[in-house]
């Protein structure tokens, strides 16, 4: 019994992690040490201290706390990205399988176009010409990554489409309309949850590279991306101001991959 | 593909019309009075209606005219074929480097399970995919240029220093062709940390994918009908399990490519390399934004190109698949 316990909660520690990042994104102020924002010249571009434990910006400004708020960041707006694109993707793809003919063709060549580019360049040169903030790289990403929803959806309701259930409930006379929403599309949960969940990690890096570009979040934005873009400048004698934050970006966007692969294989069997 | 490289060249049309500030302002410069911003509109044709100014556009991408520079004052295409050779040149460095050895670890990931390297690998995968590629190229810069002081922070080859003539654009051929060692060496060395950087980011997905397809080439039967015969191991793994196991391998390598060309925009900043990545981010800071649209279009056929030449492969390696 306790053997069990303890390897259960060896299996567990990725999401313990997840609902502590949680907390952290919901409310920053419990864990930074000082206001991201607030300027101190003298202490600028200092290396790490038990005051300082990520140490400082050229503004003299705390990382740590600047990580720490820049996860709401960065992390929310990959998570809004990815609910929006597993959105618009679902119902396109699900519209495309359930209703087929015309449609199908119509919209599954629209997916092929925006599958054809290479991503990080259409998201780049749509972030470029929307215009230079956050926003505009926000929606540059959600446009190029619903199509991979709508062909992932629409291959699988074409699977659901034949099944028993699915004309017992014909037969009884439930509306399209119905089906679609009551018993096609519920089913296709597990396979988005799994997806969005690696996507959000892959996301974060496309979204700090968009940043760090300086095509996303603006200074004096803690955005991991831009940190470490203003981080770039000083790399010959500021290790920590790269470092650092990358590390903890690296540590997060592992977390999602690592539940994401976790998902998979359970979904698998 | 034709119809793939219209949509390429409508979208960046259309991405050219959403900008959010006037290009005529832009190309008439800050001093220029409202008469002279509506000349300047005259000459690039912008007073013209949409659909004309579309078929202008159409008819300028096959005469390779893409329009000016506002920062570089000169026409794109130049400026293109001048920083695309030092792109190529990274991302063949880099494309061939990770496909080497991204396939031989991933074979003797499958091969040997249970070892150490299988082991580290696995973790070594999950790290590849989560590091941005940015940050690798910066981290690499702080060990190895500025505290080791091993190898160049950033730059490729310059050209002044080594009295290279510039032929190609691409450092390693140019001082080769110059015949001068001197100057190759450097090229080399300056080259390093950014194939590096690109390599760590994109080896773990072609690593994994080798791996799978592996483990399930070496469940089949064949490769127990061979053991049976007293086929050397070695043998079996390279010339039957791998030859067969190579085609999505193959696949992937091909979207990689496009990847990468992305990733070099970032590793090109990273180490102020002057190839279309370090042209496109000044385009970026000084909106200027003919450049921009002329980069995605190349970048955009470039990856058409070879994800064609990569369906050319197939049958070459399973001699079912035939066009």
């Amino acid at each position: 019994m306790k053997l069990n316990a303890l390897v259960s909660a060896k299996r567990k520690w990725p999401y313990v992690l997840l609902c502590l990042l949680i907390i952290v994104v919901m409310f920053p102020g419990f864990f930074a040490t000082h206001d991201p924002f607030a300027l101190d010249v003298v202490n600028r571009l200092k290396p790490p201290t038990s005051e300082h434990l990520f140490g400082t910006d050229e503004g003299g400004r705390d990382i740590y706390s600047r990580v720490i708020y820049g996860a709401r960041v960065t992390i929310g707006s990959s998570l809004f990205i990815v609910a929006l694109a597993a959105s618009i993707g679902t119902l396109i793809g699900a519209a495309a399988g359930w209703f087929g003919g015309r449609l199908d063709w119509y919209l599954m060549r629209a997916v092929d176009v925006f599958l054809a580019f290479p991503y990080f360049v259409l998201a780049m040169a749509l972030a470029a010409s929307i215009g230079r903030n956050m926003s505009s790289s926000i929606l540059a990403l959600i446009l190029v990554w619903w199509p991979g929803y709508a062909r992932m959806v629409r291959g699988q309701v074409l699977s659901i489409k034949n099944e028993l259930y699915i004309r017992v409930s014909k037969t009884i006379g439930t509306s399209s309309r119905q089906m679609l929403f009551w018993h096609v599309i519920p089913h296709t949960k597990g396979a988005i949850i799994t997806r969005s969940t690696l996507d959000i990690g892959y996301v974060i890096i496309v979204i700090t590279g968009l940043s760090f570009l300086g095509l996303g979040a603006q200074n004096p934005s803690p955005e991991w991306g831009l940190l470490i873009a203003n981080a770039k400048t000083y790399v010959l004698f500021a290790w920590w101001y790269s470092f650092f934050p990358g590390l903890v970006l690296v540590f997060v966007v592992s977390l999602f991959v690592v539940i994401g692969n976790k998902l998979s294989n359970e979904n698998l069997g | 593909m034709l119809i793939v490289v219209w949509t390429a060249v409508t979208l960046t049309f259309i991405m050219s019309r959403l900008i959010p500030a006037d290009p005529a302002r832009l190309a008439a410069g800050l001093q220029a009075g409202p008469e002279q911003v509506e000349e300047v509109r005259r000459q690039l044709g912008l007073d013209l209606p949409i659909f004309q100014q579309y078929v202008n556009y159409l008819s300028g991408i096959v005469r390779l005219d893409l329009g000016k520079s506002i920062q570089t004052r000169q026409p794109v295409i130049d400026d293109i074929f001048r920083y695309l050779p030092a792109t190529l040149e990274l991302v063949f460095a880099a494309f061939f480097t990770f496909a080497f050895f991204g396939i031989l670890l991933g074979v003797l990931w499958a091969r040997f399970p249970r070892s150490v390297i299988s082991k580290s690998l696995s973790i070594f995968t999950v790290l590849g995919v989560a590091m941005p590629v940015f940050w690798i190229g910066l981290i690499l810069q702080v060990v190895f240029a500025a505290n080791l002081k091993w190898l160049p922070l950033a730059g490729n080859l310059s050209y002044p220093k080594y009295q290279v003539e510039f032929r190609t654009g691409i450092g390693t051929i140019d001082s080769l062709l110059a015949g001068n060692f001197v100057a190759f060496q450097a090229a080399i060395l300056a080259m390093i940390l950014p194939v590096t950087a690109l390599v760590i980011s994109q080896i773990s997905i072609s690593m994994r994918l080798t791996r799978t397809s592996m483990i399930s080439e070496l469940r089949k039967p064949y490769i127990k009908t061979a053991r049976a015969r007293g086929v050397k191991e070695w043998r079996i793994t390279t010339f039957d399990a791998l030859r067969n196991a190579l085609n999505p391998v193959i696949t992937m390598l091909g979207l990689q490519f496009g990847w990468l060309l992305g990733g070099t925009i970032l590793v090109e900043v990273v180490f102020s390399w002057p190839g279309l990545g370090f042209y496109a981010f000044n385009a970026f800071r000084t909106f200027d934004y003919n450049p921009i649209l002329a980069i995605t279009l190349v970048i955009t056929v470039t990856f058409v190109l070879v994800n064609e030449l990569v369906s050319l492969l197939y049958p070459l390696l399973d001699p079912r698949i035939k066009k």
